[in-house]
């Protein structure tokens, strides 16, 4: 007899109703939560002011005597000498699975474990929203339209509009498996949320967080989820590595969390249990919390079509004096903007053809903005040099409408330059202004341009640029000449495995290392994928290695610190310093780190000579530095490849140069030569291509070898989803 | 704000809230209550209706023309008031209710979210399905069939055919 439950869910109903009180009036047209700051900034925003005339239609223009009129009709200010009033609060914005917003896109990011938001990327797009503006239509998941990828180009980069891709899927989109293994499909998102960089010391601190508005039932996930809401995919603990499970999605076997939210047709992954339990459960602390990225998010939503938003979070915690030594100093002059900010954000919105693009610097006070304003005025003149495909100015890309400060917050206003949204894109994206920009106070990564040959914003990119000095190509002697047993070991000849050369990844990288006076990049690979990328570096002093002891064969190694980072192996005079390459970066490891393999690195190294680590057993040597000058295979960010060869733009074209002979290293060298320099030309080689990821080409100068020839903002994606093989297969 | 030209919306300049909006809220706060009290649970609700009435608010002219407002608030509310997976339904206080199941409050709360809040809305604030349905942006199948399982799971967690 349902009614009778009926009547005792009634029962309970009117209890549960008696237990509460009525809702305040001024908790919803007053109080002080955190959008009261953000009506706060976006009130006094006078750039922006026109995007709020229609929000305070509502407002009472009185003549009331505290208040003085301005220019804009019904809008007021305070009187002369008026203490600071008490705001009103803007009424928050509905949850993100309702509408996209900046500050809903920190809604939904939890941070990091250790509470902070340092060095990290966060995304979002209303996809949805971008399908409109570019009038895509979206094939059916399961229609074999959705993964040939036709559908794609009109999206991203073709148009005026751009929105950044879930990090998750961004290497597969329409990919069949990739969709059965997670139940969901590109086609699905309408909007999302993601971290998609990341840099921390612990593994477990945090790895990558994609949460999605799908537009699909998720009634399977959810009957798929546990009690928790949780779906598992692979086995084994957070960040666990089971190779015999590699799947697309999990590319090195470690097992990935969906959170199913139902109700909001949400979901969130990642590869960290508590990331995704925090989620679900609302309880955690998310990036929505960190007033600067909060700031930033108030500015971009003053925009009613806002479709995008990006942040980029300054590593806040280091400085000068405790950031590790390798961080080579920089002439003051490089910076234009002389005062550290702690924030960028930059937002894309519009309708139709009218689209517009907002960057946000966030400082820590308005005295550091007011002093900046000029600067940055001075990075997005028109007239300002840009490397970039197709372009060489500031003009080429961006179209700058105003730069403005208010409070501590700068304000960069346009829109897209002649050059389209691609250069734009790229304009903010690496080589453009904001690659100039002195960030938190502290020594900036950023190499010496001069002493890498990597394209600044200081000189447009000439054709001498694109010429390799051969005279800084320096291979140890004798130079091998069987090209495979000098990338890697022999028995693992080809047509297994195909071995690979090292890019930097970033201006940052590698040339990090190579301002070590005696270091080695290794690179670790576990069959056929990408493990870890190493770094053995030799330092006489500022190591104080804390952590547990390891055995490595060398009494005395031990972890540089609880979180088993880094290993340091004492030398004679000093340490040996064993890390992925990125702790070197970044001054961390993070999900980088592979302990397994730091521990094999370091054992197999020893306390040999680094002069002498040329070669290690099942691990590839990519480059060195020692004493202070660069040695290795190829040291492949001289090619400075940032154009195709073939003249597109970066990432669009993919060519295989085919030899019937395996090259020799020099061989190699010569054809990197060639290509960079126009005088061979990949389109007369045939029609042999295949893509790798989204915006990598690639040149196979060999039957079994591949050498990566990629701007160095493709490396990182390059690296790890190509997939080597047999040439057959790869075709 | 100096050296800042622009503006501040003060205290002293007073917000006009329309009679009209006022009369909506009279009605439309218990019922958003008494609603989302099973979506978040009795603890969040105040929090969840202040959300959904401040997003009324500043939407006001749209929210006013809408076929069921309430509904669209409802899901606002929940939106911005994310559902735990364990809340309570009754404060911690031992409640007699007569003729009710002990257990009945802990049952309705460890509910799945879409049965509890189709069977707290369909039974516990006589809200039809297709509101229901509406307001969930499901179909009323749908609805429907939320509320039978969730029925069928409160009957099988109490142990009772009734």
């Amino acid at each position: 007899m349902s009614a009778e439950l009926d009547s005792q869910i009634r029962a309970v109903a009117d209890a549960a109703f008696d237990q509460t009180s009525p809702v305040e009036r001024d908790r919803y047209v007053g109080g002080t939560d955190s959008t009261h700051r953000r009506w706060w900034l976006v009130a006094a925003a006078s750039v922006l002011v026109f995007a709020l005339v229609g929000a305070i239609a509502v407002l009472d223009r009185s003549d009331d005597a505290s208040t003085t009129r301005t220019g804009i009709d019904g809008v007021t200010v305070p009187a002369d000498g008026e203490p600071p009033p008490t705001t009103r609060t803007l009424p928050p914005a509905p949850g993100f699975d309702v509408e996209f917003s900046a500050r809903g896109v920190l809604d939904e990011i939890p941070v990091q474990s250790d509470g902070s938001v340092d060095q990290l990327r966060v995304v979002g797009a209303d996809l949805a929203a971008v399908f409109d503006l570019t009038g895509v239509e979206r094939p059916p998941v399961d229609d074999p339209a959705s993964s040939d990828g036709e559908w794609i180009d009109p999206l991203f980069g073709q148009t005026s509009v751009a929105a950044p891709v879930p990090p998750l899927l961004v290497t597969a989109i329409g990919e069949p498996e990739f969709v059965a293994e997670l139940g969901f499909s590109f086609l699905d998102v309408d909007r999302f949320a993601a971290v998609d960089g990341f840099v921390a010391f612990d593994p477990e601190v945090f790895t990558s967080f994609d949460a999605l508005v799908l537009r699909r039932d998720l009634a399977a996930l959810d009957a798929a989820a546990g009690d928790d809401s949780i779906i598992d995919l692979g086995t084994g603990a957070d960040g666990e590595r089971n190779i015999d499970e590699r799947t697309m999605a999990r590319p090195i076997g470690r097992p990935l969390r969906i959170g199913v939210d139902s109700e909001r047709s949400m979901v969130a992954v990642s590869g960290r249990t508590p990331a995704v339990t925090s989620w679900l459960s609302g309880d955690g602390v998310m990036m929505a919390g960190d007033s600067d990225l909060s700031a930033a998010a108030a500015v971009l939503d003053t925009d009613d079509d806002l479709y995008s938003a990006e942040f980029t979070v300054a590593p806040r915690n280091a400085d000068d004096e405790s950031g590790p030594a390798w961080r080579g100093e920089r002439p003051e002059s490089d910076f234009p903007i002389v005062e550290a900010f702690t924030t960028m954000a930059w937002g894309r919105s519009g309708t139709g053809d009218t689209q517009r693009t907002t960057v946000v610097y966030v400082f820590a006070d308005p005295d550091a903005a007011d002093a900046s304003i000029e600067p940055i005025a001075t990075l997005y003149a028109a007239d300002a040099p840009v490397v970039g495909d197709g372009i060489d100015t500031v003009a080429d890309a961006f179209d700058l409408d105003a730069v403005d400060v208010v409070g501590r917050t700068v304000i960069v206003t346009g829109r897209t330059g002649p050059a389209g949204i691609a250069a734009e894109t790229g304009l903010f994206s690496g080589y453009g202004p904001r690659s100039s920009h002195r960030s938190s106070g502290s020594t900036p990564r950023t190499p010496d341009p001069g002493a890498t040959g990597v394209p600044t914003t200081s000189a447009p990119l000439s054709e001498d640029d694109a010429v390799i000095d051969s005279s800084r190509l320096r291979f140890p002697e004798p130079l091998a000449d069987d090209t495979v047993a000098f990338f890697g070991d022999p028995a693992l000849s080809p047509p297994q495995v195909a071995p690979v050369s090292s890019v930097p990844a970033s201006p940052g990288d590698v040339d990090s290392l190579a301002a070590q006076p005696d270091s080695v990049q290794v690179i670790v690979m576990d069959e056929a994928t990408l493990v870890m990328r190493g770094a053995v570096v030799d330092v006489s002093d500022g190591v104080e290695p804390t952590g547990p002891t390891v055995d490595v064969g060398i009494d005395g190694a031990r972890y540089v610190d609880a979180d088993e980072g880094a290993i340091a192996v004492p030398l004679g005079d000093g340490f040996r310093v064993v890390a992925p390459a990125e702790y070197f970066m970044f001054g961390g490891g993070g999900p980088f780190i592979e302990p397994g393999a730091l521990v094999d690195i370091a054992t197999a190294v020893g306390d040999r000579p680094i002069g002498e680590i040329d070669d290690l057993d099942g691990f590839y040597v990519a480059a060195a530095t020692i004493d202070g000058e660069r040695s290795g295979l190829l040291i492949v960010d001289t090619v400075t490849v940032t154009h195709s060869p073939s003249g597109e733009p970066d990432g669009v074209t993919t060519t295989i140069v085919r030899l019937e002979d395996t090259p020799t290293a020099q061989e190699l060298v010569s054809i990197a030569h060639a290509i960079t320099r126009g005088e061979i030309d990949p389109a007369t080689l045939g029609d042999l291509t295949f893509t790798a990821g989204q915006r990598t080409y690639l040149e196979l100068v060999s039957p079994v070898d591949l050498l990566l020839v990629t701007a160095p903002s493709a490396l990182d994606n390059a690296i790890e989803t190509v997939q080597f093989g047999p040439l057959d297969e790869l075709d | 704000m100096s050296g800042v030209e622009g503006l501040v919306v003060c205290e002293a300049v007073d917000i006009v809230i329309g009679e009209d909006f006022e009369v909506f809220v009279r009605d439309a706060e218990p019922r958003l209550r008494r609603a989302l009290i099973g979506a978040v649970g009795v603890d969040r609700a105040a929090d969840a209706v202040g959300e959904a009435l401040a997003y009324a608010f500043a939407h006001w002219s749209d929210v006013r023309t809408m076929d069921n407002p309430v509904g669209f608030l409802y899901r606002v509310g929940q939106s911005k008031s994310r559902p735990r997976k364990r809340l309570r339904l009754l404060r911690a206080d031992p409640v007699r209710l007569p003729d009710v199941e002990p257990g009945l409050a802990d049952a309705l709360a460890a509910l799945p979210l879409s049965q509890r809040a189709a069977v707290w809305l369909a039974h516990g604030c006589d809200w039809s399905h297709a509101e229901i349905a509406e307001s969930l942006q499901v179909s009323t199948s749908t609805v429907a069939t939320h509320v039978a399982r969730g029925l069928a799971r409160l009957r099988s967690e109490l142990g009772v055919t009734a």
